[in-house]
C-alpha cells in the first residue's frame, strides 16, 4: 500500500481501530487523499481516546510530508505528533487545510472560505460553483445538525477539507459522531436498520431521522448531482462503504468506525477548469 | 372582489449564497410576521432576485415551511409568490415544496412558472384562471372540456395549496357556488 486513498485507508483504520496492534507504518506512503487524510486524523483521535497507545511511522516522502503539513494535519493530531514535526509551512499547495466544523452558525462563514480558495485559483463558472457551495451548505451543516443527534457524543469532532488535482476537485467531509445508523435509529420504525441499511435509505431513498417531509433528500440529491457530472461520491458510515460514479454505486463492508466519512471528488472540466495550474503530485 | 393588497419579501438582504436552516429560521419569523401584518385578501411576493444560492435547508426553512402553514388555511386569505430571475435558483425549493406536495407560482421575466409539484391537469387549470384573471368554475369546465364536478375537484385543490383565490358568492341548489381569482391579479 503505497497511497492512501478512498479506496486503501480501511486497511489503515483497521490497525487504528483495532487495540491489538501498538505501530503503524506509513513511511512508504506517496500519496494521500483529503479522504484518506480525515479519517488518518479521526482514527487517531479515536485510538487516543480509546487506547491502546499508537507508535506512528509518518511518512518519508518530503512532498507528501509538506502537503500533510499545508493541510493542517499535524496540527489536527498534535497529541500525537512530537512538537519538532510541527514545522512552518514552506508550500502551500493545499486548496482548503483540514477546517472544523462544530457550529451551525459557522457553516456559512466555512463555506464562504472554501469557496472563496477555491475561486481564488480558478476562474470558475457560475452554476456549477453555485451547486458546489450548496453541496457543502448541505454536508457541512449535517455536522451541527446530525452528528450528535442522540446527545451521547461527546466530540463528533466534523472536519472538512477541499484539495485540487490535474483532473479533478476533491472535497472531504468527516466526523465521527452518531452516523446515519444513529441519526435514522431515532425513528422507531428504523431502530432496526443495519448500517449498510440506514446508508440505503438515506442516499437512495432520501429518508431522515425527522417524520418532518421537508427533511432529509440532501445526499440523495447531492448523489445525483455527482453522477450526473461523472464524479465520484463515497459514503462511509459505520461498517457500510458506498462507492458511486457514473455508473455503478455499491454499498460495501468496511472495518466498523463512528460517524459519517465522505468524498466528493469532481472533474475539473465541471467547473470550467482546462490545463492544471499547479502540479501537486 | 376587493384588490389584493400587495408586499414585498427580498431575501438578498438575508445574504447571497444561502444557507443553512438556522439562516432560514430566522427569514421564516420576519416572513411570517409580514403575513400577518398583511391587510386581506393580500399576497407577499418573495423576492429572489440578487441571490446566487439557495440551498434546499435555507428555502425549507425561510419559504416551503411558511407556504405550507398559508396552505394549512392558517393565515386566511393570503398568499405567497415568489420572483426569481430565472428558475434555476429555485431548484432545492422545488424539490423541497415537491416533498410536501407542494407548489408555488414563481415570477419570471418571462411570465410565471409553477415550482413544486403539480400535477399537469392542474397547472391547466390554474393557467387558464391566471389567464382570465377571475372566472366562475362553470366557464373553466367549459373552456377546459371536462365535467363541472371534476372541475370543482381541481379548482378546490388549486384553492387549498393557495394557488388561485376563491371566493363564495352564493348556493347553487344545494351546494356553494364560487368566483375563481388568479392571485396574480392586482
Amino acid at each position: 500500500m503505497a497511497k492512501l486513498t478512498v479506496e486503501t485507508i480501511d486497511q489503515v483504520l483497521d490497525v487504528l481501530v483495532a487495540q491489538k496492534a501498538n505501530e503503524l507504518d506509513l513511511r512508504h506512503i506517496t500519496f494521500i487523499d483529503p479522504y484518506a487524510l480525515l479519517l488518518l486524523a479521526l482514527g487517531m483521535r479515536h485510538r487516543l481516546e480509546v487506547g491502546p497507545h499508537l507508535v506512528i511511522q509518518w511518512p518519508e516522502s518530503p512532498s507528501v510530508h509538506r502537503w500533510m503539513e499545508a493541510m493542517g494535519f499535524f496540527a489536527e493530531v498534535d497529541e500525537f505528533v512530537p512538537t519538532s514535526r510541527i514545522a512552518p509551512v514552506r508550500v502551500t499547495n493545499a486548496l482548503a487545510p483540514i477546517t472544523s466544523i462544530a457550529k451551525e452558525q459557522e457553516v456559512s462563514r466555512l463555506v464562504e472560505a472554501f469557496d472563496r480558495r477555491l475561486a481564488e485559483r480558478y476562474p470558475l463558472t457560475g452554476t456549477s460553483r453555485n451547486a458546489l457551495i450548496r453541496i457543502m451548505i448541505e454536508l457541512f451543516q449535517n455536522i451541527p445538525q446530525h452528528s450528535n443527534a442522540t446527545g451521547a457524543v461527546s466530540d463528533p469532532h466534523g472536519l472538512a477539507a477541499i484539495q485540487d488535482y490535474t483532473d479533478s476537485i476533491f472535497l472531504a467531509v468527516a466526523d465521527k459522531g452518531v452516523g446515519l445508523h444513529g441519526s435514522l435509529a431515532l425513528r422507531p420504525e428504523f431502530a432496526s436498520l443495519s448500517d449498510r441499511s440506514a446508508l440505503d435509505a438515506i442516499v437512495f431513498e432520501g429518508m431522515s431521522r425527522f417524520t418532518d417531509p421537508g427533511r432529509g433528500g440532501e445526499l440523495r440529491r447531492i448523489a445525483r448531482l455527482v453522477r450526473n457530472w461523472d464524479g465520484m461520491l463515497t459514503i462511509r458510515s459505520g461498517e457500510a462503504l458506498l462507492i458511486m460514479d457514473a455508473e455503478h454505486g455499491d454499498i460495501y463492508d468496511a472495518p466498523v468506525f463512528p460517524g459519517v466519512q465522505i468524498a466528493i471528488c469532481l472533474p475539473r472540466r465541471v467547473f470550467g477548469i482546462e490545463a492544471p495550474p499547479i502540479d501537486n503530485e | 372582489m376587493n384588490s389584493m393588497h400587495e408586499r414585498m419579501f427580498p431575501i438578498a438582504p438575508f445574504g447571497v449564497r444561502l444557507g443553512t436552516r438556522l439562516e432560514g429560521k430566522a427569514a421564516r419569523e420576519q416572513l411570517l410576521g409580514l403575513l400577518d401584518e398583511l391587510p386581506q385578501p393580500g399576497r407577499v411576493v418573495v423576492s429572489l432576485e440578487g441571490v446566487e444560492v439557495l440551498s434546499g435547508s435555507f428555502a425549507d426553512e425561510a419559504i416551503a415551511i411558511p407556504y405550507s402553514r398559508l396552505a394549512s388555511g392558517e393565515y386566511g386569505d393570503r398568499y405567497l409568490v415568489l420572483r426569481a430571475p430565472s428558475l434555476e435558483i429555485t431548484d432545492d425549493l422545488a424539490h423541497k415544496l415537491e416533498r410536501r406536495r407542494l407548489a408555488m407560482i414563481c415570477l419570471t421575466d418571462d411570465g410565471w412558472e409553477v415550482v413544486g409539484f403539480l400535477a399537469p391537469a392542474m397547472r391547466e387549470a390554474l393557467a387558464l384562471v391566471v389567464k382570465r384573471g377571475e372566472t366562475t368554475p362553470k366557464e373553466l369546465a367549459e373552456a377546459l372540456n371536462i365535467r363541472h364536478n371534476a372541475c370543482l375537484h381541481r379548482v378546490g385543490r388549486l384553492a387549498e395549496l393557495r394557488l388561485i383565490r376563491r371566493e363564495e358568492v352564493g348556493l347553487a341548489g344545494p351546494h356553494p357556488s364560487y368566483r375563481l381569482f388568479s392571485i396574480l391579479s392586482p
